[in-house]
């Protein structure tokens, strides 16, 4: 499903990834960690080309990412991309977030949209929030309306940076709750996070990022057991 | 001392030159508040495109129309331009009321400078995630400025856009200077008719202050809103 081959990204004169390889099956969750300033967000927007990349080749089914002839805006519709905060547009309503995409993106008449904006905050538990504010939700609310907003498109991937971050322990709960399910129903996943339960609950594999390169990258089973390799071990130890 | 007569300009054919400088101040301030909306919306779009010389370019239109007084603009329009332009479009624009035109483009042209630089400061205090979250959705460029990024610096910048639309309501007293039969302009005839020049600048200060005053309300009432609104 995601396909990445010899990717270097510069800024200027920095070299935030080097020589990345790795592959994402369809239907994987991969959880994507280390260090802060290890290149793990910066590898997450090539994906989708929010970065723009210096040397190597993404593909994403099949699709050449930073070809000329791609339309850009196609291939993101289907990767959602869910970032650690200000996700949602504080002038619509939660659902009018979700709306505001299917009628102007897809051309989708309002009522249908509406229609399937209120099912996906039925999925959530957040229909009573319809028409609050983005600043009338607590953080966790948030988080998940912005999750549900990328699935209104039906994508084939979903891309998370840190979404639980910037949240008050109490609602971190609620939205590794709901990537778990998603992960449950077989979506493409990479996942940024330090929440290593969930990387342990619903991951399929691990990738340890350091200094813009993947040192490890392996299933969950061998990252978790109980000799790890050395650098996993100072990782997790850093976390804890 | 002389008393106040008012009933001088209030001759029917007095007031008919009111009336069409009322009306003729409103189509002004409409035009001009329209063309400068439009320009200044322009600007901050293309101001948002990451290519340096665009970049340079409204920078360098930003800071003539800044930095050359409004009334100087009036007189580089009406009397400058024309002398570049061939005869078949001064004829056109001569039996098409240039005075009106010109002042029309040399106010919308000021007043946008101003309002590009207000939206583009409602622009920079939204979080750069924004555009990024709409870019990641599918917007086009296009698409998340004009749904996502404009309507909250738009909101962003209310208080002084009312306050531009103010600015530019007086600033339309200055197509008096090229011709523009508008309120002021009528004022000047009548007090060199009467010389009742008190009486005939109180009639237009009124009128101006009917203008001005539901906009100054606003607009406090506006930032008031800005400064209590939580979200
Ligand atoms: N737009 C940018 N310009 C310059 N340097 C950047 C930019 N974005 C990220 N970097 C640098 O690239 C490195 C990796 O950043 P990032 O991908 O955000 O790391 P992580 O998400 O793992 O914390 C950091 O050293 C950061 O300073
Ligand atoms: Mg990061």
């Amino acid at each position: 499903m995601i396909s990445i081959q010899s990717l270097n990204k510069d800024f200027g004169a920095f070299r935030a990834l080097s020589d990345i390889n790795a592959r994402v099956e369809k239907g994987e969750v991969v959880v994507l960690c280390g260090p802060s300033g290890s290149g793990k967000s910066t590898l997450l927007r090539t994906l989708n080309r929010l970065e723009p990349i210096t040397t190597g080749r993404i593909e994403i089914a099949g699709v050449d990412v930073n070809s000329r002839g791609v339309d850009i805006n196609k291939l993101r519709q289907k990767i959602g991309f869910v970032f650690q905060q200000y996700n949602l547009f504080p002038h619509l309503t939660a659902l009018d977030n979700i709306v505001i995409g299917l009628t102007k993106i897809l051309k989708m008449p309002r009522d249908e949209a509406t229609k399937r904006a209120m099912a996906l905050l039925e999925r959530v538990n957040l229909t009573r929030r319809a028409s609050n504010y983005p600043a009338q939700l607590s953080g966790g609310e948030q988080q998940r309306v912005a999750i549900v907003r990328s699935l209104a498109f039906q994508p084939e991937i979903m891309l998370f940076d840190e979404p639980t971050s910037a949240l008050d322990a109490e609602m971190i709960g609620e939205v590794l709750a709901l990537m778990r399910e998603l992960a449950a129903t077989g979506m493409t996943m990479m996942c940024v996070t330090h929440e290593m339960r969930f990387a342990r609950e619903a991951a399929d594999r691990v990738w340890l990022m350091e200094k813009g390169k993947i040192i490890v990258d392996t299933d969950k089973a061998a990252f978790f057991n109980s000799h790890p390799n050395e650098r996993v071990q100072r990782f997790l130890s850093s976390i804890n | 001392m002389p008393a106040l007569d008012f009933s001088a300009i209030f001759t029917e054919h007095y007031r008919w030159l009111l009336i069409t400088g009322l009306a003729m101040t409103l189509l002004l301030f409409v035009l001009c508040w329209v063309g400068a909306m439009a320009v200044g919306i322009l600007l901050t779009i293309v101001r948002m495109v990451p290519f340096r010389p665009l970049e340079l370019l409204v920078w360098a239109y930003v800071e003539y129309q800044r930095n050359v007084p409004l009334l100087v603009h009036l007189f580089v329009w009406y009397f400058g331009i024309p002398q570049l332009l061939p005869y078949s479009a001064n004829d056109f624009i001569n039996s098409h009321n240039s005075e009106l035109i010109f002042a029309v483009i040399a106010i919308a042209l000021y007043q946008a400078a101003y309002i590009s630089e207000d939206l583009r400061s409602g622009i920079r205090t939204l979080p750069k995630v924004q555009f990024e979250a709409a870019r990641a959705m599918g917007f086009t460029f296009l698409g998340s400025l004009r749904w996502i990024i404009l309507p909250q610096a738009m909101r962003n910048s209310l208080p002084p856009l009312v306050n531009q639309t103010l600015l530019l309501f007086k600033a339309t007293s200055l197509a008096a200077v090229i011709g523009v039969a508008e309120l002021t302009y009528q004022a000047r005839l009548i007090e060199n008719e009467t010389y009742r020049i008190f009486e005939s600048f109180s009639v237009i200060t009124v009128a101006y202050l009917a203008g001005t005053m539901p906009l100054i309300w606003l607009g406090s009432r506006l930032s008031r809103n800005n400064a209590s609104r939580t979200r």
